[in-house]
């Protein structure tokens, strides 16, 4: 008999987790993202910009389906921050709560994940949060990205320096041994061979280091027109005042991650001067949408008003908000909810928001929209600099040796 | 009597388990499988933590071993079917335990603990580091397979025949000596027992399990990366199940691996952001009062004719732990 004590615990599970069904008229999504763990906040920013153009939609009457509005809710689950949990929660939200559409997890090994399964389903998932080439390499028909590729993360910084200069020969890059920046590096690299400069120096550190002095004397010797870094804050702020004391003085300096968080210039003070960063968005871009905010400004007031603990809005919250207004737009041009009618809508999306173009690449990958340069000038402001057709300052350039500046 | 009741619960456990794919929903397979595998790992945790004694805090590296070995295998050059490379990891995990365990079995106590925790760390950096091989940071992804009930049944197979192994282990004389070895290895020394063989195979067991459950859970989730496979997570998860369900017993860790996979399951459907908060409260409750795991409850005690277990147990054992 006591041996049945684990049968009797498995059939009590069995019977758990039953669900109600949701109102008719509501449009279920469902998203598995971070909010505990490595990447709580980013996952707590994708939430919120979830939620954020889940209630502006709501507000605005939902969804039209042929005459008829429906609203959207959203079901959430926490990932916490490990990608082998996504599949189960995924699982869990079309198997069980009965979720008609995915919104994508944060980060893109959750991403990648997650995209297996839906296509399993065949339920289409739209996600702000993962660039990595490796969810877009394998054919994957429902899942969409609306942010840039991992690759051209730095591809503006190359062409924003070339513009400026037409005698730049080398670059050196720098990135962190970690899935997202090697890939951000090695495409910052390819892209700078592609346009005819030479990569003098292409080197990984590892994770959480804290010294890069090798490194930096090393790209010393090379004396690079460039310098660019791929990895996380930490390590854009120890590069900088690594160069800074080994005397590293490229025409132009710049960071795929780092440089648009306000930690950057409360850590460098006056040495984060000229330094760029790469961005997938800005609130002072000049972008002119179809959506409910029409503008990057529109959006930024709108989201304030509404999350007042926020002051700079981070592109996380920005580029989810735009996957809820990218699903909503193809729902309502497919005309139906059958997840493969909705799965073609999205393939065929072509529109303009406050968050930039969004139109998807065959793989399913926004390569439409241009990262977004951002510059620190020595007023102690932040300006966007880069696409020069949306920027709202010109970038400053080149970059003062180190020992020539006051 | 007794035994016949015992043997035809399990067979209808069993026979239960068996149709279970047909019966639920494909969700629910993949978090049964997953108390599988967790099942899997904590079984071989237990030979060398349970009946050995020995603390061993990186069980994770032969996790990792499992995953990149099956991985590499079934892709690349060689395209390897799957249970060959599956076997190849274990084989691999048991080389590389034996070879390890030979130094790092000689520690004791915490330093054993410390020097496990340095091995699964090492392993690591080597998956980070080795491009060449294991593609570095950026990881392997080995072909799709969806059908749930595959990962499933491979897994189910895998636990049944850990059980049977465990079960032959608790009764032989390799099993003995090493629960002698945990008593007092002085002692077991002096009574004949080649204390560090003993050892290493138990080690070398435990790696063979860890091995498995990382392949099956590589095969599974397509993407292997140094990151998402040697977490210390998957060692303490190995670690709590075993001690909730009863470390040194048969059915312990297989039970333990239930309760805490279910538990946590139930936890994070329920508690959206609190959840690992009320999962870690849960586990202290656990070990504050049932420190030797579930099994004294379900009657081990009994069936040696000693008194039932008793809800007063429960603060005896408080007070048995209690700093004096």
């Amino acid at each position: 008999m006591k041996r049945t004590a684990p049968a009797a615990l498995l059939t009590f599970a069995l019977v758990l987790g039953a669900f109600p069904a949701l109102a008719e008229d509501t449009i279920s999504f469902g998203a598995a993202v971070s909010l505990t763990g490595k990447t709580a906040k980013e996952g707590e920013y994708t939430r919120d910009g979830y939620n954020f153009a889940v209630e502006t939609v709501n507000a605005q009457g939902g969804i039209v389906l042929g005459g008829k509005k429906y609203k959207i809710a959203v079901k959430y689950y926490d990932d916490e921050s490990k990608s082998e949990s996504t599949a189960q929660l995924i699982e869990k939200l079309i198997n069980e709560d009965k979720v008609t559409f995915i919104l994508g997890p944060y980060g893109s090994a959750p991403s990648g994940t997650a995209a297996p399964i839906c296509e399993k389903y065949k339920i289409p998932m739209i996600e702000a949060n993962g660039s990595a080439e490796s969810i877009f390499s394998k054919g994957y028909k429902y899942t969409f990205a609306v942010l840039s590729p991992a690759k051209l993360y730095l591809k503006g910084l190359i062409d924003l320096v070339m513009s400026k200069d037409k005698s730049v020969t080398t670059v050196a890059v720098l990135g962190e041994n970690e899935p997202f920046s090697k890939e951000v590096a090695s495409g910052a690299a390819d892209y700078a061979r592609e346009k005819g400069l030479q990569v003098v120096y292409q080197e990984l550190y590892p994770t959480g280091t804290q010294d890069v002095s090798a490194l930096l004397t090393n790209i010393k010797g090379k004396n690079p027109d460039i310098v660019l870094g791929a990895g996380h804050l930490q390590d854009s702020l120890l590069i900088v005042k690594q160069a800074k004391d080994l005397g590293v003085s490229p025409k132009a300096m710049g960071f795929s991650v780092g440089p648009s968080s306000p930690e950057f210039r409360a850590n460098l003070k006056s040495n984060a001067d000229y330094i760029f960063g790469s961005t997938q968005w800005t609130e002072a871009l000049k972008y002119d949408g179809s959506d409910p905010w029409k503008t990057p400004k529109g959006y930024a007031v709108a989201f304030r008003a509404k999350n007042p603990k926020y002051g700079d809005i981070p592109y996380q919250v920005a580029e989810s908000s735009a996957a809820v207004i990218a699903f909503c737009r193809a729902i309502e041009n497919a005309g139906t909810l059958d997840p493969a009618k909705v799965r073609d809508a999205i393939a065929a999306l072509d529109i303009m928001t406050f968050y930039g173009q969004i139109k998807f690449d065959s793989r399913g990958i926004n390569t439409f929209k241009p990262m977004a340069i951002e510059q620190l000038q020595p007023d102690g402001h932040k300006y966007t600099v880069f696409p020069s057709s949306v920027a709202e300052k010109d970038a400053l350039y080149p970059m003062p040796a180190w020992d020539k500046r006051k | 009597m007794k035994k016949a009741a015992a043997i035809a619960g399990f067979l209808a456990l069993l026979a239960l388990l068996v149709a279970l794919p047909r019966l639920v929903s494909s969700y629910k397979l993949l978090t049964y499988t997953r108390f599988l595998v967790l099942a899997l790992m904590a079984q071989g945790w237990n030979f060398i933590g349970g009946y050995t004694g020995y603390a061993a805090f990186g069980n994770v590296a032969y996790f990792g071993i499992g995953a990149y070995t099956t991985g590499l295998l079934m892709i690349g050059k060689w395209h390897v079917p799957f249970f060959p490379a599956l076997a190849a990891g274990a084989l691999l995990s048991a080389l590389v335990a034996i070879l390890l365990g030979l130094p790092i079995l000689r520690l004791k106590g915490h330093y054993f603990a410390i020097a496990t925790l340095g091995v699964a760390e090492a392993l690591s950096q080597v998956a980070d580091t080795w491009d060449s091989v294991t593609e570095g940071s950026t990881g392997i992804d080995l072909p799709l397979k969806t059908e749930g009930e595959f990962f499933y049944y491979t897994a189910l197979a895998l636990v049944t025949c850990g059980l049977a192994l465990t079960w032959a282990f608790s009764r032989s004389k390799l099993g003995n000596g090493c629960v002698a070895i945990r008593e007092d290895q002085d002692a077991a020394r002096m009574l004949g027992i080649n204390t560090t063989l003993f050892k290493v195979i138990a080690y070398a067991l435990s790696a063979v399990f860890a091995a498995l459950a990382g392949g099956l859970t590589a095969y599974q989730n397509i993407h292997v990366t140094p990151g998402d496979f040697f977490r210390i997570d998957y060692t303490l998860q190995m670690i709590i199940a075993t001690i909730i369900g009863g470390a040194g017993t048969v059915l312990g860790p297989v039970l333990g691996a239930a309760v805490y996979q279910l538990l946590s399951t139930y936890v994070w459907s329920k508690f959206l952001e609190l959840h690992p908060t009320v999962l870690g409260l849960i586990i202290v409750l656990f070990i504050v009062f049932l420190p030797r795991g579930l099994m004294t409850v379900l009657g081990s005690k009994r069936q040696r004719g000693e008194r039932p277990f008793r809800a007063s147990d429960l603060l005896a054992n408080v007070r048995a732990h209690r700093v004096t």
